[in-house]
């Protein structure tokens, strides 16, 4: 090995410490933080000189992380199953089917992922009021289903254009009607296209915070992101650090450990948008 | 028209129905509705005193400080952050494009700030620059309120930003750099120009559609940024940007009119930064013919 | 088994293109019927119409007489075997053959006797648990067979079938087809735009030209009685050799050569014309080797040989020739490649045995052929001229 080619690993070496250091500082810092005694949060050290659990004991003990935890699962989880379905049909019409009203609507889909949610939260908050959905899981799953709408739409439209046609024409010849043909042999193919849509459905569903509190205000349909905004501690002005820590990495861990199993997936889904446009 | 067309027809309309019809229930209707009540002085807490006011509470919007304030504040994290975000994007598109190993370990590390929960990196970055738990501190062996005025906050603002969302930059830039044909780099090297060069001449004007998609989508989203704010400051120290103005006076101060009128204004400043890209730069969403063939 | 009947098709689209016009013609019950034509000249759309795929705007599909216009494609019980051959990459080869039964909904028993049937036909019976994405081009090929021979369909459409394969395998599956035709006895339509696969599979071809049918009819009478200059020129491999020549006084003048003949018989001269296009086939020329080789019929005439390339059994011998008649020719003529050309040469190939020739770059040979082998074409319409 010649010196250029040490160097040329040194450098790319350095690169790529620096890009992981990067991502994982923080999320380093949030666990030690949580790891960390109560009498030990303010000792202005990385890491915790001693690991204690107890802030996660304490989080659990509580009515209201369990509660937050559990809408937050499923608000999640019901979302991106909604929006995935409605998605996919639409999707699939919009590049299979020829109809009028096709570009319009794609149009519209288009617009809507640039629309800014605080917009409507007024109008909301007033309707679900008005409504009952106020303060229900329902009542947050609408908005993030639709607001998940156009990244489904767009995700899984340009996953069917990829289908070759052919199959959809071969399945219309074998005897299939064009429903026959949708749930025989595009659903299959579509699936791994569907999975990353759903990933990417679900972190929007379960980062969200604005929806989150402006249209929930008790443990019913609160979900984590709220809850920990709200966490109370000893005193009014006094953040319950170990236990808005505790309950970061409960929440976090799951979802960054999904994210990077299935990597490559999501990378094409996050990136396929703007790419092939 | 045939029967065959009319029933692929109605097939299309019975797909699209369930997503058009929250479209129009959830997005559509309630921001005509938010229209319709900016046109009111309407106050939840006196919901008998509902009056048409015409354009008033946008007059009084738009003569007041507060508003004017806060959009200056959105713009600079905005500003600030796009910037940034875009030429540390690069830097990391690079570094994951070129280096020579551990290529998936470096794009898994990139999805971690995109995984995180927004309010969880904003918690992570004020634990962290706070003087009596944070590390921060200690680090650069000062005693430093960061959060407590407004310029420092502004920093720690915007770099929490820029973490959580550089990677996604970082992602759609790198997607654009392997777009770059390899034939076009070596074309360039062997006409004489130099690494430099050729990043600046080649690769930079093949990737501007990405470019621009990636600016775009980041834009948009900073123009709304509520989540860091509302952690890190709550908008104190003169922090407050407009989805903030919108929230407080919506749910907080529960003025509906003038909430909403605040509400459509933000509305329109999102729609004007969108027509000056696409205007402005060419049609960055690009080549949506392909739709239809 | 099924006859079908096409009556005046005409494919318009939305836009205003004409794809496909008045196209009328027969395929017998049991007939291998050929479709051919250059790309684009809307074979597919054509094939898509009869299967059902694509909307006929005007005139009548009928199989057994009964008109199927409006039939969506699953109650056609035709089958399509595509160019890509369209495997659902997701299922297995028994899954890929069953899917059509499925559809149909056959008995479960009767699937699998079925599916195991058509692997032995196709051999497939050892990779039937496979996935197409392990598969060979050509076990795919059999697969998209088996598919569609599997629920006995009346019609059985290929699209370009072998174009995929390389050359090996294509002759090798060219003779599979015509095999598995014999056996089965369905009513078969294949389309290409090889001329080669059409002369040797079909019992009868129809050609197709920028949306118009051409002629039809066997590969013989194809071959030997081109109705026009496209047909003449698309049929046969190298192409039919075409130049103009003037009308004279009843004579036939060939310029270049400085000859002039009588014009042969069954031409049709009703309407007065001052030339005509010309065309004679490459193999249609003899070397002659003395003078006594030369009679009434055979035209003979010096050349000096540009090239020559030798196949083995034959030999291909280029030879150019000055020509100075241009006439002002309609854009008929540009599609089989005569137009003037730089310096007014043309080039003519004839194509002698390589067995009893020797004949090299530069030698000046004389060629001789029968003015019988003659096609004469009117010039504006590109008709043959023949009574």
């Amino acid at each position: 090995m010649n010196r250029n080619r040490i160097m040329e690993r040194i450098f790319w070496g350095t690169g790529n410490l620096i890009v992981i250091a990067y991502a994982i500082v923080p999320v380093l810092w949030i666990v030690s933080l949580s790891l960390k005694r109560s009498g030990d949060l303010n000792d202005r050290h990385f890491f915790p000189q001693t690991i204690s659990f107890e802030h996660y004991q304490a989080i659990f003990l509580d009515v209201q992380f369990p509660a937050a935890l559990w809408n937050s699962l499923a608000i999640a989880a019901i979302s991106t199953f909604l929006a995935v379905i409605v998605g996919m049909f639409a999707a699939y019409a919009i590049v299979r089917l020829t109809f009028p009203g096709q570009r319009l609507l794609l149009a519209c889909v288009l617009a809507t992922a640039m629309f800014p949610p605080i917009a409507i939260i007024g109008p909301l908050f007033n309707l679900w009021r008005a409504t009952g959905l106020f303060d229900t899981w329902l009542g947050l799953i609408l908005p993030y289903m639709t607001f998940t709408l156009p990244l489904a739409i767009w995700i899984l439209a340009a996953f069917f254009r990829e289908i070759p046609w052919d199959l959809d024409k071969a399945a219309r010849i074998d005897g299939a009607t064009p429903l026959q043909s949708f749930i025989w042999v595009m659903v299959p193919l579509a699936a791994p296209a569907v999975f990353t849509t759903a990933i990417l459905v679900f972190i929007f569903a379960w980062n969200d915070f604005l929806f989150a509190i402006s249209l929930t205000s008790t443990n019913n349909a609160r979900t984590v992101p709220a809850a920990i905004a709200f966490f109370t501690g000893s005193s009014r002005f006094e953040l319950p650090i170990g236990s808005i820590a505790a309950a970061s990495v409960v929440i976090t861990l799951p979802v960054m450990i999904m994210v990077l199993i299935f990597q490559r997936r999501i990378v094409a889904g996050l990136t396929s948008g703007a790419v092939k446009g | 028209m045939n029967l065959r067309q009319r029933n692929e027809r109605r097939l299309a309309w019975l797909l699209c129905a369930p997503a058009v019809t929250v479209l129009i229930g959830v997005i559509v209707y309630p921001i005509l509705y938010a229209v319709w009540l900016s046109l009111f002085r309407y106050d939840l807490r006196f919901p008998e005193q509902r009056v048409f006011v015409g354009l008033d509470n946008y007059v009084s919007i738009l003569t007041s400080e507060v508003w004017w304030q806060a959009l200056g504040n959105t713009l600079i994290l905005t500003i600030g952050s796009v910037s940034i975000e875009l030429l540390l994007g690069f830097i990391l598109a690079l570094i994951m494009h070129h280096t020579l190993f551990w290529r998936r370990a470096v794009r898994a590390a990139m999805l971690i700030p995109y995984a995180m929960i927004t309010v969880v990196a904003a918690m992570a970055w004020k634990f962290a620059f706070d003087p009596t738990t944070g590390f921060i501190d200690a680090l650069l062996d000062r005693e430093q309120a960061w959060l407590t005025q407004r310029g420092s906050a502004f920093l720690v603002i915007i770099l929490t930003e820029v973490w959580k969302t550089t990677p996604f930059m970082a992602l759609l830039l790198m997607a654009g750099l392997t777009l770059v044909p390899h034939e076009l780099i070596q074309a360039a090297r062997v006409d004489g120009a130099n690494a430099w060069q050729r990043f600046i001449k080649i690769v930079v004007p093949t990737m501007k559609p990405v470019i621009l998609v990636a600016v775009l989508f980041r834009t948009l989203d900073a123009f709304r940024i509520f989540d860091t704010v509302f952690i890190l400051t709550r908008g104190a120290q003169n922090t407050e940007t407009v989805s903030m103005v919108g929230y407080n006076t919506l749910l907080v101060s529960l003025n509906l009119g003038l909430g909403s009128a605040v509400s459509v204004l933000i509305f329109v400043g999102v729609l004007i930064i969108s027509i000056v890209f696409i205007k402005g730069f060419g049609t960055p969403t690009g080549r949506r013919g392909e739709i239809d063939s | 088994m099924a006859s079908v009947e096409l009556d005046k098709v005409t494919k318009q689209f939305s836009d205003g293109t004409v794809a496909i016009k008045d196209a009328s013609f027969t395929i017998a019950d049991g007939e291998f019927f050929i479709l051919v034509g250059p790309s684009g000249c809307g074979k597919s759309t054509l094939l898509h119409m009869i299967v059902g795929l694509e909307e006929t705007s005007s005139g009548e599909i009928r199989v057994n007489g009964q008109m199927i216009n409006h039939l969506d494609p699953k109650d056609r019980n035709m089958a399509l075997v595509f160019q890509s051959y369209a495997l659902y990459p997701h299922m297995s080869v028994r899954e890929n053959i069953a899917f059509p039964l499925i559809m149909a909904k056959v008995p479960k028993p009767e699937i699998i006797r079925r599916v195991e049937e058509t692997a032995a036909i196709l051999e497939l019976s050892l990779l039937l648990d496979s996935k197409p994405r392990i598969l060979s081009g050509g076990q795919r090929q059999r697969v998209a067979i088996g598919r569609a021979i599997v629920r006995n369909p009346e019609v059985f459409l290929l699209d370009e079938p072998l174009s995929n394969l390389d050359a090996r395998l294509r002759n090798q599956m060219r003779i599979e087809l015509a095999r598995l035709h014999k056996r089965l006895g369905t009513t078969t339509l294949y389309v290409t735009h090889d001329q080669t696969e059409a002369m040797t599979l079909g019992d009868r071809l129809a050609i197709l030209n920028k949306g118009v049918i051409q002629q039809i009819g066997t590969p013989f009478e194809l071959y030997q009685q081109p109705c026009n200059l496209f047909v003449a020129g698309f049929m046969g491999s190298p192409a039919m050799n075409f130049f103009p020549a003037r009308i004279k006084d009843d004579q036939l003048c060939f310029e270049p050569l400085g000859l002039q003949t009588a014009i042969p018989g069954h031409t049709d001269f009703s309407k007065p014309l001052d030339y005509v296009i010309v065309g004679i086939r490459p193999e249609d020329f003899y070397v002659l080797s003395n003078e006594n080789d030369r009679s009434e019929q055979l035209i003979a005439f010096d050349a000096q040989v540009d090239r020559v390339e030798w196949l083995g059994a034959e030999l291909l011998v280029y030879i150019r020739l000055k020509i100075d008649f241009w006439p002002d020719m309609s854009i008929l003529v540009r599609d089989v490649g005569l137009e003037k050309k730089q310096g007014d040469m043309l080039e003519v190939i004839a194509r002698l045995d390589a067995t009893s020739t020797i004949v090299k770059k530069g030698d000046t040979v004389t060629l001789g052929f029968n003015i019988d082998k003659l096609h004469l074409f009117d010039p504006n319409t590109g008709d043959r001229l023949i009574t």
